[in-house]
């Protein structure tokens, strides 16, 4: 027969290896953006990434860069009855324009071509605020199974401040800015190494509060008598702990993804000029 | 390579309509004499809980791993019957949504768009399949089994969510909700009566079972071609294997023809399949498999081009993923 001593060591084992996994996965997300620190932002910034201004660029309405999110839109209802749009991102895209930033190290020209743009939060947000048309014909697209296609753009526009990475070359005429050996142009509007520390340090919080969390209520299942009131109290914990830090892990992994692959969804409900609850992750 | 005789094709996609229209005698209560045995297995399930919950001398090592077995057969029995429903009436099989949804603590009907929509096509809107194998990373592949459940669970749940927000589902809705609230209701009241014992002989098993029926989306794509046609799968092929997990081992042929039933997916894949896949998805057992992928091997299967298979093959006619996903929506609907 298995004793409950057996059974609740069991019971521990499992939320253990559970959360050295979840810690582990997190763990891994910290490891990503910590290359991308080192690779992009090194110590200080200097010699990797290129900080200065957009001082004029030819892509549409003068964008130096654009990062595209392609979206699907569903019929669907909001809470007051009111026709909506459900959002769902389908892709993500991004591209260089030709275009000359002014750094400290004098002008640069940025070759065009596939890039990794990191938009600003609010530039996202901004996007998000135009939508094509009026809601009956955007509405009447979302009703069909193809959806109603709509495509984001956030633009890097001249005058923004930037950070540049990539391969720097002298053409002769001066320095064009392109793709790194591993084929990369990232164009960020935000500073990565900053981004980059904040979300270390999310991940950093996340994995005290998972390993305080499944400490805690290890504690409490422990508590002598066993099985007894506050052991039980812990068991019930425990098992709540099981169930959330699941969709903790998830929500975690989404939260420090980069700009460039950050979810941006939102729904556009009727009678509003503009979509709404668009919430950027990276934000 | 010359061109396939039409009259080949139209062979296979005749005889594939045959079987397709076998099973369609309809015995008493259920749809299919083949039903029986999955409710067989459910009833064995609830038992094997029931007598773990109840008598103090079944809580045994025998019991526990039967309930876990069984409870992963549940999960089995989820999937085949949010694609076919067991039963003739319509009132019964949602009452046996909510049995099935206690018996692996998760709403049944879940799986409508997580498995009928989303994986089966391996795409939604565009994005991966939320129990798509990249989800985990880990270099050690047996972490990666483990912690699958831990990303696709979450994934699943937060893109049901998502689909359920769309006009037109209040009834998936309704039954969502009556689901949820049989399953953890049931479950909650079993906590009331006696924590300890519901945790360990009732909750434990539950979640066995719903955490390895997520795994086994990794299992069965790990390696494989979600892109093609006939290999995006793979197929555990043992006959007892099969008998017990109701022609689940069966893969390829499923997706492709989601509406065949399920007892005539050992036929179809003989059929169909068999020609048409690279050798190494066609696996004899699936406790070798894991032993060899998980335990022995320590990196991730690479197989390199598996769709290979298919490109040499006859082909036969077979509807766009898009046709098939707009055929199963508007089956669930």
């Amino acid at each position: 027969m298995l004793s409950r001593e057996t059974m609740g060591v069991l019971a521990l084992a499992i939320l253990w290896v559970n959360t050295l996994l979840v810690v582990g996965a997190a763990l891994q997300e910290a490891a990503r953006l910590w290359r991308l620190r080192v690779r992009w932002g090194g110590s200080g910034l200097a010699g990797r990434a290129l900080v200065g201004r957009v001082a004029h660029a030819e892509g549409p309405g003068g964008a130096l860069a654009m990062h595209r999110v392609e979206q699907v839109g569903r019929y669907a209802a909001d809470d007051g009855g009111r026709r909506a749009i459900l959002f769902a991102d389908k892709s993500y895209r991004g591209e260089a324009f030709a275009g000359v930033v002014t750094t400290g190290a004098g002008e640069v020209r940025v070759a065009p071509g596939d890039a990794e743009v990191w938009a600003a939060p609010a530039a996202i947000r901004e996007a998000t605020r135009r939508p094509d048309g009026g809601f009956d014909g955007a509405y009447a697209d979302a009703r069909k199974a193809r959806g109603y296609d709509r495509m984001v753009e956030v633009p890097v526009r001249a005058g923004a401040e930037v950070w540049l990475v990539g391969a720097l070359r002298d053409a002769g005429d001066g320095k064009v800015l392109g793709p790194g050996p591993d084929g990369l142009l990232l164009v960020s509007a935000v500073d990565p190494r900053r981004l980059c520390a904040r979300k270390l340090a999310l991940v950093a919080l996340f994995v005290a509060g998972v390993l305080l969390a499944a400490c805690g209520c290890t504690a409490l299942a422990l508590w002598p008598p066993y099985f007894g009131t506050v052991s039980t109290i812990g068991g019930v914990l425990g098992l709540a702990y099981f169930l959330l830090v699941q969709p903790a892990g998830t929500a975690l992994r989404d939260a420090v993804r980069v700009p460039a692959r950050a979810a941006v969804r939102g729904t556009w409900v009727e009678g509003a000029a503009e979509p709404s609850e668009v919430r950027p992750r990276h934000a | 390579m010359a061109a396939p005789a039409a009259d080949v094709i139209r062979a296979e996609a005749v005889e594939g309509a045959k079987v397709a229209a076998r099973p369609a005698t309809g015995p008493w209560l259920v749809k299919h004499t083949a039903e029986w045995r999955q409710i067989g297995i459910v009833t064995v399930y609830l038992s094997l809980l029931a007598a773990m919950y109840l008598f103090p001398a079944c809580r045994n090592l025998g019991f526990l791993a039967g309930a876990c077995f069984f409870s992963f057969l549940n999960a089995v029995v989820i999937h085949n019957h949010l694609h076919q429903g067991i039963f003739h009436s319509r009132r019964l099989n949602m009452f046996w949504r909510a049995v099935l949804s206690f018996g692996s603590l998760y709403p049944a009907s879940a799986n409508i768009p997580s498995h009928n929509l989303v994986h089966h096509h391996f795409d939604d809107e565009g994005q991966p399949d939320w129990a798509a194998p990249e989800h985990v990373s880990f270099g050690w592949n047996l972490l990666n089994l483990v912690h699958f459940p831990n990303v696709a669970g979450p994934n699943t749940f937060a893109g049901v969510q998502r689909w359920k927000a769309v006009c037109n589902r209040k009834e998936f809705s309704r039954q969502y909700v009556f689901e949820n609230v049989f399953a953890f209701g049931l479950t909650g009241v079993l906590f009331v009566l006696d924590f300890w014992t519901t945790l360990f002989f009732i909750v434990l098993p539950q979640l066995y079972g719903a955490r390895c029926i997520l795994r086994i989306n990794l299992i069965q794509h790990e390696g494989c071609d979600t892109q093609s046609e006939w290999n995006h799968s793979r197929n555990f092929v043992g006959r007892a294997f099969n008998w017990i997990m109701c022609n689940n081992g069966y893969h390829t042929i499923h997706h492709n023809r989601a509406g065949l039933h399920w007892s005539v997916l050992d036929e179809a894949h003989r059929r169909e399949v068999v020609t048409r896949i690279d050798p190494r998805l066609d696996e004899p057992s699936m406790v070798l498999y894991l032993l060899r992928t998980y335990v022995i091997g320590l990196a991730r299967p690479r197989h390199g081009d598996v769709a290979a298979a298919e490109r040499g093959a006859v082909p036969v006619p077979l509807a766009p993923r898009e046709a098939r996903r707009a055929e199963a929506e508007a089956a669930s609907a």
